[in-house]
């Protein structure tokens, strides 16, 4: 008898706690998801001007490069005059921050990026030809920076690849799809890049 | 019927097991346990012991991290991949200031790295390190005296971090280089378990924050009934008045009677609230660990 006054009791308190709790909960859950989308696409952005500044890095070591090679190996013309105007095509393309809102864009840009890879690799293959080059340490130095850089613009891209996958995963999904049809409908997913450039093939000379 | 309390103490027990049941990391690395980690196991101990005593003095002196790594195996990644991870779960550098170094040898693919943290690029620039691989380091992993190579190497390291480069530099270019064979290396694609990873690692953190909340939630609210600034379980002020006309008659001593059985319940809650708040962990550890730093792949790599 205690147990089912007890109960009673509880059973009339019941109405208050639960539906308060339930909607403070609620708030708290869902509340939580709003700042995501915006706070994702700045790291999107954040991790693309760290791919740019890459790309601009290894653009500003290939003059220096070309005239270090020029030096010891001037009968490679063509290879040289290709990665002179690969650098040029590539730095012509405006790089701002929008390039990742305009899919034309940003798809110029890979390709640039892609043919001056490809313009450089070609170049040191040849270079591995010359002894005196390959033992001149302005070269050796030269061939470092640019090793680094390239580890670098892969590190970039992997940082950026994943910061895009965060955000547009956030965009397609609970409860971040609610706030984005709801608050943020001018956010599109952003661009990864294609496969084909995530590989770099290099031509692997050895002795 | 149960009550609200023990359901929400079921549902933060749930969640709690839910989230301790989450996945560990697929790709292992060897845990920072010191400043020189051996996992190879090819570093003679007296010798480590040295390193480490310089290395714990260079962090002492300005805040660099410098770390001596050897491991067993790359698992298939290639040791740029490799090394920047590595050095970034292990975070080393500290956190505002990035001035972490990984100088990382694996023997089995006769490889070696230095791992360079975004804020000393400017001072262990890409061609310094290669000069400290190809000279110092090469020749004496490919004569297999691995702490030989490791004490070099950081002397190195060290020389230019402390601000001696001239010193070192006017040694290096003393020394003649001999041929080398360069080839930029493959770039490893993104591994897509990395993501899945890294998704399901956000979310365990946030269904911690999530239940921290609910655990703060739960105190807050005992906090306003104790104020009075909510009502108590028992008492019927102000506004709840009204539910008044939804009570049963009831005599005075069962009111009485049960009055102290709500509080008693009260009191249970709240010493379990407070039982379950005991499971955060803690990581403290009186020997070396990462300062949260990151590295941007900067360093340089070679093989023997």
């Amino acid at each position: 008898m205690s147990y089912s006054a007890v109960a009673a009791a509880r059973r009339r308190r019941f109405p208050i706690i639960a539906p308060t709790l339930a909607v403070l909960l609620g708030l708290l859950v869902s509340g939580c998801g709003i700042n995501r989308i915006p706070t994702y696409e700045e790291q999107a952005k954040a991790k693309w001007s760290q791919v740019e500044n890459q790309y601009q890095r290894r653009s500003d070591l290939i003059p220096n490069l070309v005239e270090t090679v020029k030096g010891y190996a001037k009968q490679e013309r063509e290879v040289l005059e290709a990665v002179t105007a690969a650098r040029s095509r590539a730095t012509s393309i405006q790089v701002t921050p929008d390039l990742i809102n305009n899919p034309d864009a940003f798809k110029k840009f890979q390709d640039a990026q892609a043919q001056l890879t490809g313009a450089l690799s070609r170049l040191l293959a040849v270079s591995e030809r010359y002894p005196d080059l390959k033992s001149n340490q302005n070269f050796l130095a030269l061939q470092a920076q640019l090793e680094g850089t390239e580890n670098r613009i892969a590190v970039a891209r992997r940082d950026y690849i994943e910061a895009v996958r965060l955000y547009n995963t956030e965009l397609k999904t609970y409860p971040g799809i609610f706030w984005a049809r709801l608050l943020y409908a001018n956010n599109k997913p952003m661009p990864e890049f294609s496969v084909a450039d995530d590989v770099k093939r290099t031509p692997q000379v050895k002795f | 019927m149960r009550s609200l309390r023990q359901i929400a103490l079921a549902t933060l027990a749930l969640v709690a097991a839910l989230a301790f049941a989450l996945p560990a990391a697929a790709q292992s690395f060897p845990p920072l346990s010191g400043r020189v980690v051996d996992d190879a196991g090819v570093l003679d101990a007296a010798m480590r012991d040295g390193v480490a005593a310089r290395l714990k003095a260079l962090e002492a002196e300005n805040s660099d991290q410098l770390v001596v790594a050897t491991v067993r195996s790359l698992q298939g990644y290639s040791i740029e991949d490799y090394a920047n991870r590595l050095f970034r779960a292990w975070g080393l550098g500290q956190k505002d200031k990035n001035n972490g170094v990984l100088l990382l040898i694996a023997p089995n693919e006769r490889k070696v790295r230095i791992e360079v943290g975004y804020g000393l690029e400017g001072m262990l620039t890409d061609a310094v390190s290669k000069l400290i691989i190809e000279n110092d380091l090469i020749p004496w992993l490919r004569a297999k005296r691995y702490d030989v190579a490791a004490s070099t190497g950081v002397d190195d390291i060290v020389q230019v971090l402390t601000g001696h480069a001239a010193q070192w530099q006017s040694r290096a270019r003393a020394r003649p280089a001999g041929p080398h064979v360069h080839d930029l290396g493959v770039i490893e694609p993104w591994s897509p378990l990395g993501i899945i990873l890294f998704v399901v690692f956000g979310g365990a953190a946030l269904v911690m924050a999530g239940v921290i909340g609910l655990l703060i939630l739960s105190a807050g609210i005992r906090l306003l009934v104790f104020l009075h600034l909510l009502p108590h379980a028992t008492d019927r002020q102000g506004g709840w008045l009204w539910l008044n006309r939804f009570d049963p008659p009831v005599d005075p001593r069962r009111a009485r009677r049960l009055s102290h059985a709500s509080r008693a319940s009260d009191s249970s809650w709240s010493s379990s609230s407070s039982g379950s708040s005991s499971w955060s962990s803690s990581s403290s550890s009186d020997s070396f660990s990462g300062g949260g730093g990151s590295s941007g792949g900067g360093g340089a790599s070679g093989s023997w």
